[in-house]
């Protein structure tokens, strides 16, 4: 099998890589550097060396613009899914498997949320991916293209951004407290997923016969008050405040039978300490080496 | 197939009128404050006031209120199945929704499935309904406790038994008395029949279908199956 990947170079992408080289599976990588210039992009799917893609038998669409306020939001998340899509078309690329996301729900109107959740995105980023998504469904109702779109929910795991709960609880227990009021008071229902999982579940997406939209974490809820609770028992001792603040709360937790049942995916690592070790033993070897090197710059 | 008809528990299948009175008369008296009569407490339940609320109209002693709702908070878990009653004629109307070829289950936010089960059972209700469907149902970390919360548990509870249920039945009616009832009925779209009861503010929705007492539920539900 090989496969044309974008957004190699992602959190969720550089892991993927790991995962398909540890299987020995063929994967090419439409590195984001490639894609953030657009004549580089066009030059490549131009060009002869498409003629490359016809030997692919699945792309992975994992690029993504995560940030709300970016001008290249519909153009990266949008515009360059549709291409992808007509990219798929002219080559022969049988199945497209597309990385969308919780936030296309919006808020919760019942737990655990099911595929069939009505979407009432809240975020521009959630909204520029319900676009996508509407445009893979119309391919694939339009052709024989295969499409799985996988709504992955909040991920965890090695090398993810500080901006993230987990990397932030981190950071708090190095300051020794955790502050939850910026997670609605400690009460918000979490459904966290590990990296190698989506990876797990993006690699059945790839060798399963079944494809369609499927909602992709392990299907159990955590509060990001006992989120604190086991990194503050793990990590080492320290207070966690609970700021008394009114938030609007958006518990979510996803409904994975779908997942279970057509793709044989179940997720084995949980948020548990098992999960959180190897993460925060890294975390907090890379911040330890950070600052004795501080300590001797300071010192010379 | 059978018509469903779900009925919320508290205040809808139960009557709590004398439950939330004692609730506050006696950690009142055991705080040497006297309350007031239970027609009073109806007023100001009407008017949408909360526990808290309430005693504050009677003393402004925050360390007494501190008491007050830690005494009322114990009373009303010992005491709940003792003192709760059935709404009148619950019985009657119950066997009549089943000879009408309805299945009848129980969907609350009410997180003590014992005590449901004990209640059902000593007043001889437990063979009505075919299932219980509680916050321990959904296996989900959630608490009952502010109103945004209800509202999604609720319709979350409803989503799982038109889920599981749903080869099983024609019609799904569900019976609540609080908003909370109404927006989650409104969110999966489902009928829904509004109880209303001594506890709340009556509600200011148009087109609302309502009802004060329990027997009237059969009429409903037959012009709802016209």
């Amino acid at each position: 099998m090989r496969i044309l990947l974008t957004g190699g170079t992602g959190f969720i992408g550089k892991n993927l890589i790991s995962f398909f080289n540890f299987k020995n599976i063929h994967v090419d990588n439409l590195s984001r550097e490639i894609l953030q210039n657009n004549k580089k992009l066009n030059y490549f799917l131009k060009e002869k060396q498409l003629e490359k893609t016809k030997t692919y038998d699945v792309l992975i669409h994992l690029a993504a613009e995560l940030d709300n306020t970016s001008k290249r939001l519909i153009p990266t998340n949008v515009s360059l899914t549709k291409k992808l899509l007509n990219l798929c078309l002219k080559n022969n690329i049988n199945r497209f498997i597309f990385s969308s996301s919780h936030l296309v729900y919006g808020a919760a109107d019942y737990l655990p949320i099911d595929e069939d959740h009505v979407k009432k995105p809240k975020t521009k980023y959630g909204k520029s991916k319900f676009l996508a998504e509407e445009i893979c469904k119309s391919f694939s109702k339009n052709s024989d293209l295969q499409v799985t779109i996988l709504r992955i929910s909040s991920v965890f795991g090695f090398g993810q951004n500080e901006k993230y709960i987990i990397p932030r609880m981190f950071q708090n227990v190095q300051s020794q407290n955790i502050i939850l009021h910026k997670y609605s008071n400690g009460y918000q229902l979490l459904d966290l997923i590990h990296v190698d999982d989506v990876s797990k579940a993006i690699f059945k997406a790839c060798m399963s016969k079944k494809y369609g939209i499927y909602n992709l974490s392990l299907g159990l809820g955590i509060t990001s008050l006992d989120l604190a609770k086991i990194i503050s028992k793990f990590v080492q001792p320290c207070k966690i405040i609970v700021e008394n603040k009114k938030y609007e709360t958006n518990h979510f937790l996803y409904d994975v039978t779908k997942i279970k049942n057509e793709l044989n995916f179940n997720a084995l690592s949980k948020p548990d300490l098992k999960t959180l070790k190897p993460w925060f033993t890294k975390n907090l070897r890379n911040s330890k080496s950070k600052n004795s090197r501080n300590l001797n710059n300071k010192r010379k | 197939m059978k018509d469903l008809i779900i009925f919320d528990f508290d205040d809808t299948i139960t009557d709590n009128s004398a439950l939330d009175y004692l609730g506050f008369k006696i950690p009142c008296q055991k705080l040497g404050i006297n309350f007031p009569t239970k027609t009073k407490l109806v007023r100001f339940r009407k008017n949408g006031m909360i526990a808290k609320e309430i005693f504050q109209k009677f003393s402004n002693d925050e360390h007494k209120l501190n008491q007050f709702l830690k005494l009322r908070k114990n009373f009303l878990k010992k005491e709940l199945s003792n003192h709760l009653e059935t709404k009148p004629y619950s019985s009657l109307v119950f066997k009549k929704l089943l000879k009408d070829k309805n299945e009848l289950m129980i969907a609350t936010v009410n997180n003590n499935p014992k005590m449901i089960y004990k209640f059902l059972k000593e007043k001889n209700l437990n063979h009505f309904f075919k299932k219980i469907y509680t916050i321990k149902t959904l296996k989900i970390n959630l608490e009952n406790n502010n109103y945004s919360n209800r509202i999604l548990i609720k319709t979350s509870l409803l989503k799982m038994i038109i889920k599981n249920h749903k080869n099983s039945f024609n019609n799904l009616i569900f019976i609540g008395n609080s908003l909370e009832d109404y927006y989650a009925a409104k969110k999966l779209k489902i009928k829904f029949i509004y109880f209303l009861n001594s506890y709340l503010p009556n509600p200011k929705i148009n087109n609302l279908k309502k009802i004060t007492r329990m027997n009237q539920i059969i009429d409903l539900i037959r012009e709802e199956k016209k």
